[in-house]
């Protein structure tokens, strides 16, 4: 199914385009040979016209101009066009991250071009700058070729580390900057404080033990097509609960108080069966309005191999957002893996359901991939 | 070789990979005219290099690696970044005005009308064509290559490696993973 309506849009692609013309390879045959000296001959014997007319005007411009200020303008021209791409190749990915995300650091952040790689995935510790006890590092992240890990936005999870002979001490936070997809490099700026004095500059030690892969946010809007459904209620202990309007009698006949066997509270939560679920995904399973509680159940999956969670609201169309009166969590067992679900629960009438549209924003942190990257590096 | 004959030889075989060198192209950057730049380029290198081919596979391999390194140089300059991405907020502007992927799937990642440049518009389009690129062109552009050279030229994974010079298991990783990632967005198997 796919690949059927991809192809036929490409085809459609390809019909749209300009036929190439015969007029046209041959104007490129042209340009392209004319730009290469070794072809001279061949250009000669193909386009002797042409050429001609060429010799001509460049004979017109010798004569016009003393030799000297000829050559002077031909180095010169020459180090304009053909010097600034030359540099431009060789200038580090990372100044155009820098440019994008943080053009106040361009100008000195002093580069370090040293990289470590374990498991599958290559850490670039690209720049850094150094002054007395504040640090500040961009590095970034690729696949060493072996596999495919990077391919947006990844997290450090707290697994990063700077050390020098100072001390050991410090605090602060990464930012991720963006996912360069020319370059396949996720990049990180780090900005760090050491609470043992100044860092010495003439041997750090970066590390890092921990990347989270598989990161993104999204908002999507949740239909409220079919919120006519019935659902069975079941009990569950729950784990957490939150909200500023759990004392709405609505709301507080869902709760039961522990037992003797479970004293966490007890809640009637929607019945949704999980069973089919996979526990590395997060999804809304429910939406259903019943004795004036709008309620939303979502499944998080299993948060001990990832953190996934979904801030959930009701938006009016002026844009104004309304947070749920209550929100309980708890645990299930879905293929031998304990999984996480909330249920969130909105006190709205029901006349005034049309003017909301439910939304919820959502973030993963996934795909946990453990290694020893360390960069030894000196920012003299 | 004569002139002429050479000629000849240049004029088929750029006709033959013509369409699928601008298929390509098209599939990773983000404007017509880029597009039709980087074809324009690789026949330019093709025409100066005259590389000798072995086989048909040979050169089709050829193409697509040439095309595939000057689309990922069109991008290295920060300058042009930013350029194009106001023409594209342009064409976002004047012709798509008011949609978000957000009405087709309930669902969304982005305004996928960033990558938008008036292009598909002009085209006799189906909806449902329509949609399927735009969000194939919202995959990263590693995954984009490999999705239109499985999907479109129909190469295999081992061919898509020959071509790209990249390990089998890297290509079918990025396949799996584009896979997936089209799957969410387009609410169906991939």
């Amino acid at each position: 199914m796919f690949q059927n309506i991809y192809k036929s849009a490409y085809d459609k692609i390809g019909t749209q385009s300009a036929v190439i013309s015969d007029e046209t390879i041959q104007d490129w045959v042209e340009k392209s040979l004319l730009a290469d000296k070794k072809y001279g001959n061949y250009i000669t014997s193909v386009e002797t016209g042409n050429l001609s007319r060429k010799k001509s005007r460049n004979r017109r411009a010798v004569g016009m101009f003393p030799g000297l200020v000829t050559a002077v303008c031909l180095v010169v021209c020459l180090g304009l066009f053909l010097g600034v791409p030359v540099a431009a190749e060789n200038i580090p990915g990372f100044y155009a991250v820098l440019e994008r995300n943080a053009p106040g650091l361009l100008n000195y952040m002093i580069p370090v071009q040293e990289a470590d790689s374990s498991a599958g995935i290559v850490l670039n510790l690209e720049a850094a700058k150094i002054n007395g006890n504040t640090a500040e590092i961009l590095v970034s992240f690729t696949d060493d070729g072996t596999g495919d890990y990077i391919h947006g936005m990844v997290d450090m999870y707290d697994s990063y580390h700077l050390k020098s002979y100072s001390g050991e001490s410090n605090v602060g936070g990464c930012y991720f900057m963006e996912y360069d997809e020319v370059q396949d490099k996720a990049y990180f700026q780090i900005d760090l404080i050491s609470t043992e004095g100044t860092f010495d500059t003439e041997r750090m030690e970066f590390n890092v033990y921990q990347l989270l892969t598989d990161c993104r946010s999204f908002t999507e809007e949740i239909p409220l097509e079919n919120i006519d459904a019935v659902y069975g209620l079941k009990a569950v202990s729950l784990n957490g609960r939150s909200g500023m309007g759990q004392e709405n009698p609505l709301l507080s006949k869902l709760s039961q108080p522990g037992n003797a066997t479970d004293p966490r509270p007890g809640h009637f939560v929607m019945d949704v069966p999980v069973a089919d679920m996979d526990p590395e995904t997060m999804e809304v399973t429910a939406v259903a309005y019943e004795d004036g509680l709008l309620k939303v159940q979502l499944f998080r999956g299993n948060f001990k191999a990832a953190d996934r969670h979904m801030n959930i609201y009701l938006q009016d169309e002026a844009g104004n957002q309304t947070y749920p009166n209550l929100a309980v969590g708890w645990q299930d067992e879905v293929k031998g893996e304990t999984v996480s679900l909330e249920e969130y629960y909105f006190v709205v009438p029901e006349e005034e359901l049309a003017n909301y549209t439910l939304w919820g924003e959502g973030e993963v942190r996934a795909g946990s991939i453990k290694g020893e990257w360390s960069i030894v590096f000196d920012v003299e | 070789m004569h002139p002429n004959s050479r000629i000849e030889q240049v004029t088929e075989t750029i006709k033959r990979n013509s369409d699928s060198v601008y298929r390509l192209a098209f599939s990773m950057v983000k404007t017509v005219q880029d597009a039709e730049d980087i074809r324009q380029e690789v026949f330019m290198q093709y025409i100066r290099k005259n590389p000798a081919f072995e086989s048909p596979e040979h050169e089709r391999a050829w193409f697509i690696r040439v095309t595939t390194n000057l689309c990922k140089n069109l991008w290295k300059s920060a300058w042009r970044q930013k350029t194009v991405s106001m023409d594209a907020t342009f064409g976002q502007e004047s012709e798509r005005e008011g949609r978000t992927d957000t009405t087709r799937t309930g669902g969304s990642v982005k305004d996928i009308s960033d990558d938008t440049t008036g292009v598909l518009a002009q085209m006799t389009l189906t909806d449902e064509e329509e949609w399927v690129m735009e969000t194939v062109k919202r995959l990263p552009l590693k995954y984009r290559v490999v999705i239109h050279l499985f999907y479109y030229e129909e190469m295999s994974i081992e061919e898509i490696a020959g071509a790209l010079k990249l390990q089998p298991s890297n290509v079918r990783a990025r396949l799996t993973r584009a896979r997936k990632m089209l799957k969410n967005w387009l609410k169906e198997d991939v």
